[in-house]
């Protein structure tokens, strides 16, 4: 049988007990000793990935961006899906786990996410437009409109004196009709720390864990007549399809 | 001594050196011949022709094939069960993720995990079950039903499986108990007493048998155990989720779109920096 291979975790047994790991090694660094008091959340994140440890500048661009993609906000479709997960009192852990489900679409979740940094290599590389890549540039309007919460980050990242090659880009890629989307900054932040469009998928799918629980947790305490239920007359309309009999031809 | 069983890592040395690379299973296998056995039978050449997918879900959860009219009832049972109402939680959640660009696996899983709750779905009939079990223990202790339900009203315990949010009826309850009557089982044990706790709890609080407990009442008198029954629970919506996702993956119109408006905060003073 082969062992299990792994450039990432190691297991020294217990003597006589070889289930049992008297110690715990995260690529190479004692996990419970060393790690687990010299990292804060967002270096361990970066070590688990990267095998590196992040110089002071970037472990700050990481907490940024990772705090910018931490809250979706309560109209958006992941917290409504832990929403709609938590109202029938199930077990809340669940309801994240839905709502993080939702969030790993190609209409600005994960999926789309890792597009993006694709798109963002491709044209880095090419010294293209990122704006042909359409749907998935990172550019683009937000609820129809100039997106005000990358104009907030934007302003931050100009400030701190973050941005990277890959935030140069989408830069001057926009313009009033294709301006710069949060998830489109947050996706050349993730490139310019040396990420993957894999790992930066990742990084953004499970950022607003907490706050999809936390959601879930306020929808959960207050029931289902706290919540808006779309039964009220003309929520929701049902058209039959025209000249179909519902027998397959 | 803490109890055996779960993870790896709660099992005793022994147990764990007994068991090391090693699993066993009583459901199937894929022979060395690449025969797939599930519960003593070869799937492929010996049922394949014989037996239709109610008849699969029951051997693959009861390791036996049933008799037709079981079949029949279980068919009856998950088809009622199945309509496309986005409004309806569990089904918003697969339509969300369906118009989110998740796929479909995505988008059946949220509505699988949604619907996996104590108000209806899976931990209900789980619940229901375990209900069911406390009214019979009381029962066989002498107790009458009219004093047992007193005493679960009084203490306002859930009377799982009974009662319906948003809606005073149950629209596929008569269906299946039809069902149930057309193959002869809608007179076990367990189908009588929901039946009767349904009177009871009607009269004195309006809360009728739902689908989820005639549903438990009739499992449990086809010997399916409480986690089974939970497990089939699951199964249930799934035909109906993935119409839901076929019709919303990357919709073209936005699902109950809410404005900045339709939010009532109700947090602490706003700070804005």
């Amino acid at each position: 049988m082969k062992k299990l291979k792994t450039e990432i975790w190691f297991e020294r047994p217990t003597p006589g007990n070889a289930f049992s790991p008297m110690k715990s090694f995260l690529r190479g660094r004692n996990f419970y000793s060393d790690l687990v008091m010299n990292c804060s959340y967002p270096e361990m994140i970066f070590f688990t990935l990267s095998g590196r440890k992040p110089s002071r500048r970037d472990l700050k661009r990481l907490n940024l961006f990772l705090n910018a993609c931490s809250n979706p906000g309560i109209r958006d479709e992941a917290s409504r899906t832990a929403m709609n997960a938590a109202i029938g009192r199930g077990p809340l852990g669940s309801a994240v786990i839905a709502g993080l489900l939702t969030r790993t679409g190609r209409n600005r979740g994960s999926e789309w996410i890792e597009e993006v940094m694709q798109n963002m290599q491709k044209a880095f590389e090419t010294k293209g437009d990122l704006k042909n890549f359409q749907n998935f540039s990172g550019l683009g309007l937000h609820f129809g409109s100039a997106d005000s919460r990358a104009i907030d980050l934007l302003k931050i990242i100009e400030e701190k004196g973050y941005r990277g090659k890959f935030q140069d880009l989408l830069i001057d890629s926009s313009n009033e009709e294709n301006p710069i989307l949060l998830e489109g900054l947050i996706a050349a932040g993730f490139l310019d720390l040396g990420f993957s469009p894999e790992q930066g998928a990742l990084l953004f799918l499970i950022s607003p864990a907490a706050s999809l629980f936390a959601f879930a947790e306020e929808q959960n305490r207050m029931g289902y007549k706290e919540y808006p239920n779309f039964f009220e007359k003309g929520a929701f309309t049902y058209h039959p399809l025209e000249n179909s009999t519902g027998e397959a031809k | 001594m803490t109890e055996e069983r779960g993870n790896s890592c709660r099992f005793s040395l022994k147990t764990l050196q007994k068991w090391h690379r090693k699993a066993v299973t009583h459901l199937g296998i894929i022979d060395e011949n690449q025969k797939i056995v599930v519960g003593n039978h070869d799937i492929l050449n010996e049922l394949l022709p014989r037996i239709d997918l109610a008849q699969a879900l029951h051997l693959f959860i009861k390791k036996t094939i049933p008799e037709k009219n079981v079949a029949d009832l279980l068919k009856s049972i998950v088809i009622a069960c199945n309509y496309p109402d986005i409004r309806v939680w569990p089904i918003g959640s697969v339509a969300y993720a369906a118009t989110s660009g998740g796929s479909c696996a995505a988008s059946l899983s949220a509505g699988i995990l949604s619907d996996d709750v104590k108000m209806f779905g899976a931990r209900a009939v789980y619940e229901t079950s375990n209900f069911l079990e406390e009214i019979k223990q009381e029962l066989e202790k002498g107790q009458t039903l009219l004093v047992i339900l007193a005493e679960v009203l009084k203490k306002g315990k859930t009377a799982f499986g009974f009662g319906r949010p948003l809606f005073r009826k149950d629209e596929r309850v008569p269906v299946i108990i039809e069902a149930a009557k057309r193959n002869g089982l809608a007179d076990g044990y367990w189908f009588n007493l929901a039946n009767e706790i349904g009177k009871e709890l009607s009269e004195k609080k309006g809360l009728i048998l739902n689908f989820g407990g005639a549903l438990t009442a009739l499992l449990k008198d086809l010997d399916f155990d409480t986690e089974e029954i939970a497990a089939f629970a699951n199964f249930i919506p799934i035909i109906n989720f993935i119409g839901v996702y076929c019709e919303h993956r990357n919709s073209e119109t936005p699902i109950f779109a809410l404005s900045c408006e339709d939010i009532e905060y109700l947090g602490p003073e706003i700070i804005d920096k």
